[in-house]
């Protein structure tokens, strides 16, 4: 094991000097032309041929998918389509970024990763207030270390501040939360050295214990009620240390085991100061706040891992983004970050995570500069048909998130605007007018645990049979009522469709296909059934 | 990873524990005596899962102690096994003794509701970071031929109590079984009223049109041409409608079954595996009695008597029961100690379940337990011993790997040991 941990200290040396020496940004240049030039290096020694740029309409929906969450409406499409200025793209990228949806959509990707569909723990189901919290975050640009730090600090209580949330999905499972904290905001995976040293990593059991050690001592506390629901608070007990047994298959029944003290991962233990004499075990009373230990091990954590002597947190945040809008990591997948799992860009991982902490976490600031470069402009076209290009050769193609997928259903098919058109005050439901329980069931879980996408014949039969046809609007504003009722050429309507629900102009053979199709029955059913067909095809399904 | 044949175990070849040793550190725990990549020499191909929720109790019947202050009001009656008695709530089943095998020696720890049943259903106790998917979605992705239209797994569940999915954990929806929970038939599986066949399929050609433009350059088109290959299953599986509709039954089998929902959900289980659906799970609830444990049992033991005889006889009788293993479980059994509501609370550490068809070894009582039904005296197993023994009598390698993320998954716990005496 030793030996690993050497190959470890040597790599982070030798990494941070070539990437000084040959990748770092000029003053002159952005962090989006290093992108671009590192990426680009790699496709000449690699001997490959990119796909070419992405056109308008292509970049349109992926931008708009990837920072709002949702695709364009007709007029937004129409309008940027035709806009002839040269930096609309930025221009562009700068709007989304300031839109409220943006906010919601980030907090959606992360509260998603910080719970999964279906959290642990009770009442982790509910928890507007957390997610309130995390929109907030975004849409003010809190830098990443200063949130993710609150969530690992978890002040206040559930319901008035969100935070506690967090630890409340592992209450009495420090070693879930040792699990999750260290996969999430370090990219690493210890669970294997939970129950034994990791074969090939420099971990052991012993270093997953001492990192559990920090949080093995929190609980728990409800602290009041608003409405039906719990207020909790994360309390911390002064004592209490785990007992260390060895690996999980040699535990018998009876054995006493070693106490095992706070240690950062590879890192150093952490020492506490003695426990007063005549010191008594703190009880935790309900709907009292929870008092503050005399030595917190939880706040040493909390500035630990987001401060500048930890590794991994600034490498694991600017990985995990990357893959955000670049669909796969520098490593991958991107919370395997470790000696045997290589970087394919060492150089531009380095920059990016050192640029990520210069600029204090801001995180808008690097989605810009992401979603500006060359690399993420790329077509989805041409390729090697792989689904996450391993050398961002061409843009990669993603499903829509359940959310993602209800939001822009209701966008293009003019339900929304049908809506706001009608003067009633629409249901809060995200996925209305569908049932929402229901579209997650279906789409929520997109991925198997490796990653592949699981769309399959429950999700077609829910498209066909379903009730999705409920979206399909005829109300006044909706986008069948203006193919109805338009004085407007076949073509022009035909384009209206195209550019309406896929954010392009209708191909010639599209135009013709559709044409004989509308003129072979009863427009309004025709009509329907087209919009039916688009809205469930793969070029909908999926952000390419 | 090739399925190893016991034969070729025996001849000093345990490919599945080397390959795992390679893999994962932790492995090399199973006893040598009770090597855990055993499989069963002739294997069946489908499989019929009953699951009794709320616990069965295994005094009322399986597993009877008649005379002792355990043993309840009951008799224990003679089946057709030499010296094998069981209890007298299940006449029917008693003469069909030598087509079961009864297990009363399972001794699994945790007697909570949903615990046990994640622990009973997947193997192993739930952990947080890695879902694990249920006994029957394995099986059905194992047994699975890839043709055809039929789902590879329909889990009926329609009583309220104890409802649970069947969860595909980190295989995904994909291998997500076919539901039965608010109606005997599939959700989405008819037609939208108002369109006609010929529009729906009109409007199904056209979408296909689109797909294959979108598709013809793309880059991910792997697994995009996946997504709208699945597309071409749902008109056979609307086709599969009247499957589904055991109405249709000529009105004597109707009759042999019963008309209790148990019953229909037999026969209707009975349906699927004829036509081919390689897995089926019945859920029959309300067995959680810690309240007039011996009144509900009376009511549920002669259903289950009934209903699971004439099963049973119709399976043979259609040959099914060659090639189907038939496994009756519970989260856990019922405790020794009557209570003062004449119930009996939740048991996990000595209890009973069943098997029938292919796979296990027929005619067989495994394992034993003291004089009070409090403790396994004989042939101890737990949930672990218990799935690796059920792979193994498919014909699955319990220790096969799925890969979940870096982390390869045996299909049972690394240290679970196959109950060999058990494989036919």
């Amino acid at each position: 094991m030793k030996r690993y941990e050497t190959i470890l200290r040597v790599c982070a040396t030798t990494a941070i000097f070539v990437g000084s020496f040959n990748a770092e940004a000029t003053a002159a240049e952005g962090l989006r032309d290093v992108i671009d030039r590192e990426v680009e290096a790699a496709w000449q020694r690699e001997k490959i041929t990119p796909s070419p740029p992405a056109d308008d309409a292509e970049f349109l929906r992926r931008v708009y998918l990837d920072l709002a969450g949702a695709v364009p409406d007709y007029d937004e499409t129409v309008a940027f389509l035709a806009d002839k200025d040269p930096a609309k793209r930025a221009k562009l990228i700068d709007r989304l970024l300031d839109d409220p949806r943006y906010a919601q959509h980030q907090a959606d990707v992360w509260d998603l990763l910080l719970f999964t569909r279906s959290p642990p723990g009770y009442d982790t189901d509910k928890r507007e207030h957390f997610q309130t919290w995390l929109r907030k975050q975004f849409a003010e640009n809190v830098p990443y270390d200063q949130w993710a730090g609150a969530i690992l600090r978890a002040d206040g209580n559930t319901v008035d501040d969100g935070p506690p949330m967090f630890y409340v999905q592992y209450k009495s499972k420090p070693e879930d939360a040792t699990e999750a904290i260290t996969q999430i905001f370090l990219g690493v995976q210890l669970q294997c050295a939970r129950c034994h040293d990791h074969p090939y990593e420099p971990w052991k059991q012993v270093d997953f214990y001492g990192m559990a050690a920090f949080v093995s001592r929190l609980d728990v506390v409800t602290v009041g009620k608003a409405g039906q629901m719990n207020k909790y608070a994360i309390g911390e007990r002064p004592s209490g240390d785990i007992l260390f047994t060895g690996p999980a298959k040699d535990q018998q029944p009876g054995m006493k085991g070693e106490p095992i003290g706070p240690k950062f991962l590879l890192g150093d233990a952490v020492k506490e100061p003695p426990l007063p004499k005549d010191f008594k075990e703190v009880k935790f009373t309900p709907n009292q706040p929870p008092p503050a230990p005399p030595f917190s091990r939880k706040n040493e954590l909390v500035t630990w891992v987001t401060g500048d002597s930890n590794p991994y947190f600034a490498r694991a945040a600017a990985n995990r983004v990357w893959a955000q809008y670049l669909g796969r990591g520098i490593v991958h997948p991107i919370d395997n970050m470790s000696p045997s799992n290589k970087p394919t860009h060492p150089e531009l991982l380095d920059v990016l995570a050192r640029e990520l902490a210069g600029h204090d976490y801001d995180l808008k600031w690097y989605i810009r500069e992401l979603v500006n470069s060359r690399t993420y402009q790329r077509s989805s076209r041409g390729g090697s048909g792989a689904e996450l290009p391993q050398w961002f050769e061409s843009a990669r193609t993603r499903p829509l998130s359940a959310e993602e997928l209800a939001e822009s259903w209701r966008t293009v098919t003019g339900y929304a605007a049908a809506e706001k058109l009608s003067g009633k005050k629409p249901e809060t439901s995200r996925f209305r007018p569908l049932e929402g329980g229901y579209v997650l069931r279906f789409f929520g879980k997109p991925y198997n645990g490796v990653g592949d996408f699981q769309g399959g014949l429950h999700e077609h039969l829910y498209l066909n049979n379903g009730p999705l046809g409920t979206v399909i609007s005829s109300a006044k504003g909706s986008l069948q009522d203006a193919l109805l009722t338009g004085s407007e050429s076949s073509d022009a309507k035909v384009d209206r469709l195209y550019l309406s629900l896929l954010n392009r102009p209708a191909t010639e053979s599209e135009r013709e296909k559709i044409a004989a199709y509308v003129a072979g029955g009863k427009p309004d059913e025709r009509w329907r059934e087209a919009i039916w067909a688009i809205i469930t095809s793969s070029e909908f399904r999926f952000n390419h | 990873m090739a399925v190893i044949g016991r034969r070729t175990f025996l001849a000093g070849v345990p490919l599945g524990t080397t390959a795992a040793l390679l893999r994962c550190s932790r492995v090399a725990a199973a006893a040598p005596n009770a090597p855990s990549s055993v499989v069963a020499s002739s294997s069946p191909r489908q499989v019929l899962f009953i699951w009794l929720a709320g616990g069965a109790s295994q005094f009322e019947m399986w597993d009877p102690k008649p005379g002792r202050s355990t043993g309840g009001p009951f008799r224990a009656i003679d089946t057709n096994l030499p010296g094998v008695r069981i209890g007298e709530l299940m006449p029917k089943v008693s003469q069909r003794m030598d087509r079961l095998t009864v297990v009363r020696s399972l001794s699994t720890g945790i007697s909570e509701h949903g615990q046990a049943a994640d622990l009973l259903s997947t193997g192993r106790p739930k952990e947080p970071t890695v879902a694990y998917p249920e006994l029957g979605v394995t099986l059905a992705k194992e047994l699975s031929t890839g043709r055809g239209s039929l789902p590879d797994y329909v889990s009926i569940f329609r009583t309220s109590e104890g409802r649970r999915r069947a969860d595909p954990g980190f295989l995904g929806a994909a291998d997500m079984p076919v539901h039965l929970e608010r109606s005997s038939r599939p959700e989405n599986i008819e037609r939208p009223s108002d369109l006609d066949a010929a529009q729906f399929s009109a409007r199904a050609a056209l979408r296909e049109r689109f797909d294959r433009s979108f598709l013809a350059d793309r880059t991910g088109r792997t697994t995009a041409e996946q997504y709208a290959a699945a597309q071409g299953r749902v008109a056979g599986m609307m086709d599969s409608v009247p499957l589904f509709d055991v109405d249709r039954e000529p009105e004597r089998e109707q009759a042999r079954y019963g008309r209790s929902p148990f019953g229909r959900h037999c026969l209707l289980a009975r349906r699927l595996l004829e036509a081919g659906v390689p897995v089926v799970k019945v859920a029959r609830g309300f067995w959680d009695s810690h309240h007039d444990n011996f009144e509900s049992h009376r009511e549920l033991v002669t259903d289950y008597d009934r209903v699971f005889s004439a099963l049973l006889d119709d399976l043979q009788e259609r040959g099914l029961l060659e090639r189907t293993l038939v496994m009756v479980l519970s989260e856990f059994g019922r405790t020794p100690k009557i209570n003062k509501d004449v119930g009996r609370d939740h048991y996990a550490a000595a209890w009973s379940c069943a098997f029938a068809g292919a796979g296990m070894r027929r005619g067989m009582v495994y394992g034993k337990t003291d004089a009070d039904g409090a403790e396994v005296v004989e042939g101890k197993m737990n949930a672990g011993d218990l799935a690796a023994t059920i792979f193994s009598s498919v014909g699955i390698d319990p220790q096969k790997h799925y890969q979940y993320g870096v982390r390869p998954i045996p299909l049972a716990p690394e240290t679970a040991n196959v109950a060999t005496a058990l494989l036919s």
